[in-house]
Parts: structure tokens; sequence; C-alpha cells
């Protein structure tokens, strides 16, 4: 009997360690318990080994993967038929698919979850069922080896060696090694902030998006833009900073600017907060602050004074408008609410004001009512403006 | 703080032994529920550490089917879960050996003979395999509707409200609250 109870107390000690790798992954290990998963951890060369492989991102994804596949409850109905019980074959089989999604994101969201929070609040209630609701901080950032976090209601979290989250804003390490590509997207009703790994910070509207290394090596930062985004560069002499944005290219030292690249906008609109800006392209023009370069084709045009302010409101999530075309406005509400606008009028129409971008929907076109001169009727997603 | 830890471990402790010695009244009785239960509870871990034996899950599956047939006829012999255990890894362990042997013999039968690694570190992997399977079967049946519809068939919390009659708000609820129960199910010691 001897060896059977030698089996018994390694299955013990395996078992227990089982738990506190599992607990490990999930993120719900007590201190005590993380110290004692580290005393076993420092024990061997061959546990540390077996830590780091059993709690791989992508082991555990393949885990979950076979997981779901295994036909538990198929193969208890079979085998209880064996032994001689009745039936009782409940198949509940799908959700453990559904399950394996969200604990991907989990994982993806990041196997060394240190502090969890809930995430936020969420805006429901107190509004009719019909109304559309505002973006929220959602973003996917996609990795160089295909794997795609879905980023919404997460607060602080490691994603990998290079990138994490804090506050809810994508924080990049400073570091060296080999730089891989990485891009944040932003979908409809979305907006993000991402901090480079040069300290440069970046805000992104909704439909934007970034592409940029995970290091900056070399001579230059080097990022490529779309849609709607607003950068505040970090100050290195020695290493411009360059965003790529359709055919054009911004140079920048330490500096604040507006990009406004949406396809469905009439141009591209670069405004100087402060600092110095190089645009080139088809042409080349140097901004100082306060200035717009819109550029449409060929054509370039600079503003000399625009409203900085309402321009860049949206990073203080607020929709600020400063004789603005209400078409203009119009386009803005369907990236943030998801909708889509129809016109009954020919209205020609500027707004100027702010409004809070948390709002429901109905608010915001009440507001706008409220200028006395146009009317909105929604239904579902659609909106449509009438004189 | 810790003597407050302390006192519900001790708790757990105690409650593990209640649980223990019910659940073998149970088992050696030969009720139904006990076997659910067991089968549940070491099934996926077993197919798991089988699995790293013979790289194929059906035929790991077999194995592990046979393993809990043969246990339910010894059920009387064993008088302990942690037995009971034992007895699961080490039958599945020698099944796999057995039937990687016979595929020796008879060669084009598929397989391999990649069991280099310490069975200790396996079986290890297979009862981190059965902690997060505890956990996923955590989710209320509600929780996992919900996850069903919103992930594997794209439908709004709209859609899920009218086909569960809650409200889209409700669905929603449980979307978020079935992920922190994904996210911080605990789970007695073992």
């Amino acid at each position: 009997m001897e060896p059977f109870e030698n089996y018994v107390s390694q299955l013990q000690k395996a078992s227990r360690t089982g738990y506190l790798i599992a607990g490990f992954i999930h993120q719900r290990l007590t201190i005590e318990e993380e110290e004692e998963l580290d005393g076993w951890i420092e024990l061997d060369e061959s546990n540390m080994n077996l830590f780091v492989e059993l709690t791989d991102a992508r082991r555990v994804e393949e885990f979950l993967t076979w997981y779901a596949g295994v036909d538990l409850e198929a193969r208890l109905a079979e085998t209880k038929k064996r032994i001689g019980f009745g039936r009782k074959a409940k198949v509940v089989r799908i959700w453990r698919y559904a399950a394996a999604v969200v604990v991907l994101l989990l994982v993806g969201v990041g196997i060394y979850f240190r502090s969890s929070s809930p995430g936020r609040v969420n805006r429901i209630a107190e509004n009719p069922i019909n109304d559309l609701q505002p973006g929220s901080p959602q973003a996917v950032l996609k990795l160089e080896d295909g794997r795609s976090v879905l980023l919404a209601n997460i607060n602080d979290t490691v994603i990998n060696e290079h990138v994490g989250i804090r506050d809810g804003v994508v924080v990049y390490v400073s570091g060296d090694g080999i730089p891989v590509m990485h891009e944040l997207v932003i979908p409809r009703k979305g907006f993000y902030r991402l901090v480079l790994p040069d300290g440069t910070h970046v805000w992104l509207n909704s439909e934007s998006g970034i592409r940029y290394p995970s290091v900056f090596s070399g001579t230059e930062r080097r990022v490529t833009v779309t849609g709607e985004t607003y950068f505040e560069v970090a100050k290195d002499m020695a290493r411009p900073f360059i965003v790529t944005v359709d055919q054009v290219e911004i140079t920048a030292l330490g500096t604040a600017f507006n990009i406004n690249a949406y396809p469905g906008e009439p141009d591209l609109r670069t405004t100087l907060v402060e600092g110095s800006i190089k645009i080139s392209g088809a042409d080349v023009k140097v901004l100082k602050p306060g200035q717009q370069l819109r550029i449409k084709g060929e054509e370039w045009s600079l503003i000399k004074k625009s409203p900085v302010g309402s321009i860049t409101g949206w990073v203080r999530n607020e929709f600020k408008f400063k004789n603005t075309p209400i078409r203009e406005v119009m386009r803005m509400l369907e990236r943030w609410y998801d909708a889509e606008v129809r016109y009954d009028t020919k209205i020609d129409y500027h707004f100027n004001g702010s409004i809070d971008r948390n709002l429901p929907l109905s608010r915001v076109l009440e507001l706008l009512e409220k200028t006395g001169h146009i009317h909105f009727k929604t239904e579902g997603k659609i909106i449509t403006v009438k004189n | 703080m810790y003597r407050i830890y302390l006192v519900v471990q001790s708790i757990l402790k105690v409650s593990n032994e209640f649980f223990n010695n019910h659940f073998m009244l149970r088992f050696e009785r030969g009720e139904e529920q006990a076997f659910d239960y067991l089968f549940r509870e070491y099934f996926v871990a077993l197919t798991h550490f089988a699995n790293y034996f013979i790289k194929n899950t059906a035929d790991a599956e077999d194995i592990v089917q046979d393993c809990f047939v043969s246990l339910w006829k010894r059920r009387k012999e064993l008088h302990n879960i942690e037995y009971i255990r034992t007895y699961l890894y080490t039958a599945v362990r020698y099944q796999c050996l057995k039937q990687i042997d016979k595929r020796k013999r008879n060669p084009g039968t598929g397989g391999t003979d990649g069991y280099e690694l310490p069975a200790e570190q396996q079986i290890i992997a297979a009862e981190t395999a059965r902690e997060l399977h505890k956990m996923l079967e955590a989710l209320t049946p509600q929780h996992r509707d919900v996850l069903t519809l919103f992930y594997l068939e794209g439908k709004s919390y709209q859609e899920i409200g009218k086909l569960m009659e809650i409200s889209p708000q409700l669905a929603r609820l449980h979307r978020f609250r079935a992920i922190l129960a994904l996210r911080k199910t605990k789970i007695p010691l073992s």
C-alpha cells in the first residue's frame, strides 16, 4: 500500500499547485496564496519552467479552444448508460464556446492582472430604450502576433512586456529590444488614449486608428494615423516625430496638434495648438500656433486663426462648435452615436456652443433644436433633419 | 486580518471533511448525483492528462470514460475522495501506456511516444485544467445564455432581452456579471 500512499500525497500537492496556477491565471489569489505559489516556483527550475509554460497566454488560449471541444455532458450521459443509470442527457454545450471567447478576451487582456476594477459604471437607466447611447472608451489593440485585444471596461492591466492599461489609457514602457508594429483601432462610438514608448500622448476619436512600433529605435519616431487624432509630442530634439496621414507627413519636435483626416470630411485639417510643425507632401508648410492647414488634393489653404479650443473639444469629451456647419456637426454625431443622418431640407446652418459628449442622443438633439431653426426626427439609428 | 484568514481556513477544512464523508456515503451507496459530481469534476482534467500521452482527444475521452466505469465497479473499496482521485489518475495513466504499447506493436495506427516529461508535471497541468474548468462551470444558466447570444450569435442587447424576456439593460448587466464571475469565482480550497 506504500506506493499508493505516495501517489496520494503527490497528487494532493499537484492539485494544490494546479489550484494556485489556475488562480493566478484568473487573478483571484490572496496575498498568502501568491506567496505560496512563489515558494513553489522558486523551489526548482523545472517548476519555474512549468509555471511559465502553463500561464503563457497562447497556451491558455490553446487550452480553452481544446476545452470548448470536450463534450463532457454527452460523455457523462454515455458513461451512465453503460453503468446502467437512467437517461437525462442534458446537452448544454454551446455556452462553453461563449465562455471560452470571454476568457480569451480576459486572457488577452492580461494574464498578469494585478489590480482589476469592475470598470466604468454604465450609463444606462433613465433613457428610453430606443435612444442612442453615447460613445465610450473602446478600442482594439492589434499585436504583432496577430492577436487582437478588445479594450473596453478595463482600467488596469498588463498586456505584455511592452504595453499595459493604466487608468484606462494604453501605456507603453520605454525600453529597448526589437520594435514590432502594433495598431490601435477605435470603432464607431469609441475613443481612447495612448501613451507611446517615448512618452508622447495620443488621443483618438471614434472611427480612427494609429500604427506605431512598440519601441522607437533609430533617428526618427514614425507613426501612421487615420481619422481624428490629437498629439502631445514628447520633446526629443534628436529624434523628430513624424506622423504619416493620407499623402502627407507632419514633422514635429515637441508640440501639440490635432489632425482631422476622416474620409467623409471634405478636407484634411491639421491644427497646431502649440510649438511648431512642418507639413510636407505635394507642398511644404510650417505652421504657427493657432494656425490650421486644410488639404484637399493638391489644394493647400492656411487658416491663420482657427478656434483651437473648439477643434480639440473632443479631447475633453465635449462637442464644441464655433461657427460649425450643420453637416459637420451631424457627421460628428454619426460617428459618436453610430447613427445615420438624412436631410429633408437644404438647410445651411451654423452652430456655436458646447455640449457634453456623455449625453444620450435625444438630449443632444434637444439642445440643438433649442436654437429654434431646426428639428429632428429619430427612428432607430436614423436621424432626419427637418426645417 | 491574518487571524480571520486562519479562521476561514479552519472552517473550510472542517467543511471539506464533512463534505468528504457525506460524499463518500452517497458515492458508495451508488447515488447518481454523486457519480455526476465526480464525473463533472474530473472528466476534463483526466482527459487533458490522457491526451498528453495519447495525443488524440476522442481516444483520450474513451479511456477516461472506461476508467470511470471501472471506478464505479470498485466504488466500495476506496473509502476516501483522495483515493478516488489517485485511483483515477493511476488508472488513466496505465490505460494510456497500454494503448501506446499496442500502437507500437501495430505500426501504422498512428500516435507518438512523447511522454518524456515526468508525469507529475502533467498532473499539475491537468489539475490546473480542472480548476479552470470549475471556474467556467460556476456560471449561472442565465449568464451562459447571455454570453452565448452575445458572443456566438452576435445578438444585440435588445434582441437578447426579447429572447430571454428581460429588459436590454438586464441583458447587459448579465453579460457584465458573467464576465466578472469568470474573473472572480472563488473556489474553496481542495
